[in-house]
């Protein structure tokens, strides 16, 4: 695997358990998928982060990242604020939803949102990336 | 001229038309009057030749009067013509009188004659037979039909009007009362003015006059009066009489008259034969007959109502008798009673009617009444008929035993003066309903007030019948439903609190299979990444069982989820789209089984039109089924593979899931869709699968079955119907 050749800049992954954040870092260096992994612990630090750079054009993140079951703000929540957002942001960032929720609800809520591209079940795998490089 | 004459005169005659012959009378008469009158000296003395002559021609006018022979005595001087003078006067008077008297009568008896229609003659009787011309009164002319004196009053001309047949018997009976009776009175024809076709009925009475002495028949006198209308009248009445006799007889109503006095019966109809059984004959031997058949209990009535009858009143009264066979017979009685001029009841007349069939349709009428009447009262539902005002007018005894109540409490009531305040929103409610609807119920549940205190509910419906035929008005019509509506009030209760607690576990269900999902997830992710980063066989070996016992505890978690949402939630029933499905279902699995690529995995879908069913449901069992297949595919075969083959449409579908995988042994079919079961130690799952996919299917209202051979693969078959 080229370690030069990566697929996407910067990846912002939300999530509030510290070992998805982890695993999420490792698998996404590991294979390649971002030369930079953005951790935000919260929904609340993740807007922060894309409200604080809009105008940031590097620091925003080509792909984000997003669990749906956190404290304070859930990932719908973040969406709904995301909406608020400007479109130079809304235009670099793809949003792929990344939770463990079964339910086939949540599946559709995400994926009738027009800021979610896809979504995926944990474990984050490297086959699942693969899907999300090459959709 | 003096006044005593002028008075007399105008008296006794016609002043403007007085005879000549009387008038220079009466001069000579008030001139010696005057003369008497006038005082001597001043009158001039009359010569006796002068009193000579007035002296005769008193005589000659008292002779005139056939009175003379005591005038002659008398002397001529002055008194004594006045004497005569006076005699003059009043043999005068006296002729008047008689005359003005003859006049009357005749005027009278010419009255009489043509108001009655008779005609009166006189035929002088020369040896015993009319020949002669007599007299005959004018209306015997008319009476013939002809003009009074146009033939001569003979005989002779009077028997051209007779009619030719009766001319000889007229001839018999007349001589015959000439010779021998001396009267008749008989009856014939007469043709009027000789036309035969004018024929009309006389009677004729004539009466011979002899002389006193000889005893010779001297004149017949009689009278001939028209019969005609007489007769025609007896003859109609006559015939009318024939006829009511008929009637009388044939009429079914008895006719009857009692003599009161004498208690006899005078008349009784033929028909009484018929409503009593018992001959006309029986009644009039027996007077009591009509009382003793009347039956005991009805006498008493019948013996009231003749209180009545004594008082000249009529009456009408109904009772019943007993027929001669013994039949009971309802019958009408309408009498007229007679009172004499003492007040007593002289006669009774009366008509009795069989009024049976009218009694047994009465009766049957109350009794069906009486019916109806038990029938509402025994009804546990209370009707009730309310005014346009919400005023009762009619309720059921059923209403008071529900609230105690009595019936004559309520009605009069208003309807908001018993329901609940509450419920009188519902009671305007159901006004403004009825009025949009007349003629259709409507429903209800009110309260009702309890006499003992406190409130019953009642469930009904009530009509708008305000322009009904016989009952106008709400008709109300309902129940205690108390102990339903409580029931239904706890039902109603608990439910709210089933779902609460169902949402409350729904929410339990996913927070925990979220929860207990999430931390399996990363440690499965971790695991897989720490695999990817050692090429140490004993390491990977134990980081690989550490991954299938998280993954088995995953699937069970997924089951469970399944399992409970497939028990819980309403089925959504939409076009199922079989190709997306299935891809669906392909995708899913290839992240479950990424270690078996070289198993084949067919789809064959054949769509015939709309199918409608839960997707996510079939989503369920196909993916349960197909993950199956896969997980005990047999790896020894050359070409393992798992085939779904559908044909949908509107009627169903038929879902076929083969493989050619391990296979089941026969003695297990029956057990594998039990909860929890698994068939070998072997087996990975959570023992949910197969239970979840049968109960998916019954949801469904579908069916399942199973072919399954070991070694050689096994293959379901469902079939699902269309819920659309």
């Amino acid at each position: 695997m080229d370690p030069n050749n990566f697929n996407f800049e910067k990846v912002m992954i939300v999530d509030d358990a510290e070992i998805d954040r982890f695993l999420a870092k490792k698998v996404l260096t590991k294979h390649a998928f971002a030369k930079e992994v953005l951790p935000q612990e919260s929904a609340m630090n993740a807007l922060s982060y894309l409200s604080e750079n809009q105008e940031n054009k590097e620091a925003l993140p080509d792909l984000i990242f997003l669990d749906i079951n956190m404290p304070k703000m859930n990932g719908f929540d973040f969406l709904e604020e995301y909406k608020k957002l400007p479109e130079s942001v809304k235009k670099k960032c793809i949003i792929v939803m990344l939770s463990s929720s079964l339910l086939p609800e949540d599946r559709e809520l995400a994926m009738n949102n027009p800021y979610v591209c896809q979504f995926l079940n944990k474990p984050l795998t490297a086959d699942k990336l693969k899907d999300v490089a090459n959709p | 001229m003096n006044k005593e004459v002028k008075h007399l005169i105008s008296k006794y005659f016609d002043e403007d038309h007085l005879p000549q012959a009387y008038v220079g009378l009466f001069d000579e008469v008030s001139q010696l009057l005057e003369i008497r009158s006038t005082p001597k000296r001043s009158s001039p003395p009359m010569a006796n030749a002068d009193l000579q002559a007035i002296c005769q021609k008193l005589q000659n006018s008292l002779s005139v009067f056939g009175s003379s022979q005591d005038v002659d005595e008398c002397g001529t001087d002055i008194p004594s013509l006045i004497q005569v003078a006076k005699r003059v006067k009043k043999e005068c008077a006296d002729r008047i009188i008689r005359q003005q008297k003859q006049l009357r009568e005749m005027k009278h008896l010419k009255t009489i004659q043509s108001l009655t229609n008779a005609g009166s003659w006189e035929l002088p009787v020369t040896n015993d037979e009319l020949c002669q011309s007599g007299y005959w009164s004018d209306e015997l002319f008319t009476v013939l039909g002809i003009s009074p004196g146009t033939i001569a009053p003979t005989s002779q001309s009077y028997r051209n009007y007779i009619h030719p047949d009766d001319r000889g018997y007229v001839s018999a009976e007349v001589s015959k009362a000439i010779r021998e009776t001396g009267r008749y009175d008989i009856e014939y024809r007469i043709q009027r003015g000789g036309d035969p076709k004018q024929e009309c009925n006389v009677r004729e009475i004539g009466e011979l006059v002899r002389d006193e002495v000889t005893g010779k028949a001297l004149r017949l006198i009689g009278v001939t009066f028209d019969v005609s209308n007489i007769r025609n009248t007896e003859r109609a009445l006559v015939k009318a009489n024939i006829e009511l006799r008929k009637l009388f007889d044939v009429m079914e109503d008895v006719f009857f008259s009692i003599n009161v006095e004498d208690q006899r019966v005078l008349q009784m109809s033929p028909s009484c034969g018929k409503l009593y059984g018992y001959s006309m004959e029986e009644f009039f031997e027996d007077p009591d007959l009509w009382f003793e058949l009347i039956l005991d209990e009805d006498k008493e009535v019948v013996l009231e109502n003749n209180k009545r009858l004594s008082r000249g009143e009529g009456s009408q009264v109904e009772y019943r008798i007993r027929r001669k066979d013994g039949e009971l017979r309802w019958v009408e009685m309408r009498i007229t009673p007679t009172l004499g001029p003492d007040g007593l009841l002289l006669r009774l007349d009366g008509i009795i009617n069989d009024v049976t069939k009218r009694r047994e349709a009465e009766l049957a009428l109350a009794n069906s009444e009486l019916k109806f009447r038990s029938l509402l009262e025994n009804s546990n539902d209370a009707i009730t008929v309310t005014s346009e005002e919400l005023k009762f007018l009619f309720v059921t005894q059923s209403l008071s035993h529900m609230i105690g109540y009595s019936a004559e409490e309520i009605v009069g009531t208003s309807v908001f003066d018993l329901i609940h305040p509450d419920d009188h929103a519902t009671v305007n409610g159901l006004v403004d309903a009825m009025a949009n609807k007349p003629d259709t119920p409507v429903h209800f549940e009110v309260r009702f007030r309890v006499k003992d205190g406190g409130w019953i509910w009642c469930e009904g419906s009530v009509v708008n019948h305000l322009n009904g035929d016989v009952v106008k008005g709400y008709i109300g019509n309902f129940r205690d439903v108390t102990y339903k509506i409580r029931y239904r009030k706890a039902l109603e209760a608990s439910n709210n609190r089933l779902k609460k607690t169902n949402n409350e576990l729904d929410r339990f269900v996913y927070s925990v299979s979220h929860d207990l999902r999430a931390p399996l997830a990363s440690v499965l992710g971790l695991l897989e990444y720490t695999m990817s980063e050692t090429d140490d066989g004993e390491v990977l070996q134990d980081l690989g069982m550490m991954k299938g016992s998280i993954e088995k505890l995953d699937r069970f978690i997924l089951d469970i989820l399944d399992y409970s949402r497939n028990a819980r939630l309403e089925l959504k029933v939409h076009v199922v789209n079989f190709h997306q499905l299935l891809a669906d279902i392909k995708d899913h699995l290839r992240f479950l089984h990424t270690g078996r690529s070289t198993l084949r995995f067919d789809v064959n879908i054949q769509e015939n039109g709309d199918f409608g069913s839960d997707e996510r449901r079939i989503s369920i069992l196909l993916n349960n089924l197909v993950s199956n297949a896969m997980r005990y595919a047999d790896p020894e075969k050359p070409d393992p593979f798992v085939e779904v083959n559908i044909v949908s449409g509107p009627k169903g579908a038929d879902i076929a899931v083969r493989d050619n995988g391990i296979g089941i042994p026969a003695e297990y079919h029956e057990k594998i869709f039990d909860m929890f079961y698994r068939i070998s130690e072997k087996s990975t799952g959570s023992g949910l699968g197969l239970y979840l996919v049968k109960e998916t299917i019954d949801k469904l209202k579908g069916r399942i079955s199973l072919q399954s051979v070991p070694g050689e693969g096994t293959t379901f078959n469902i079939f699902l119907p269309s819920l659309v």
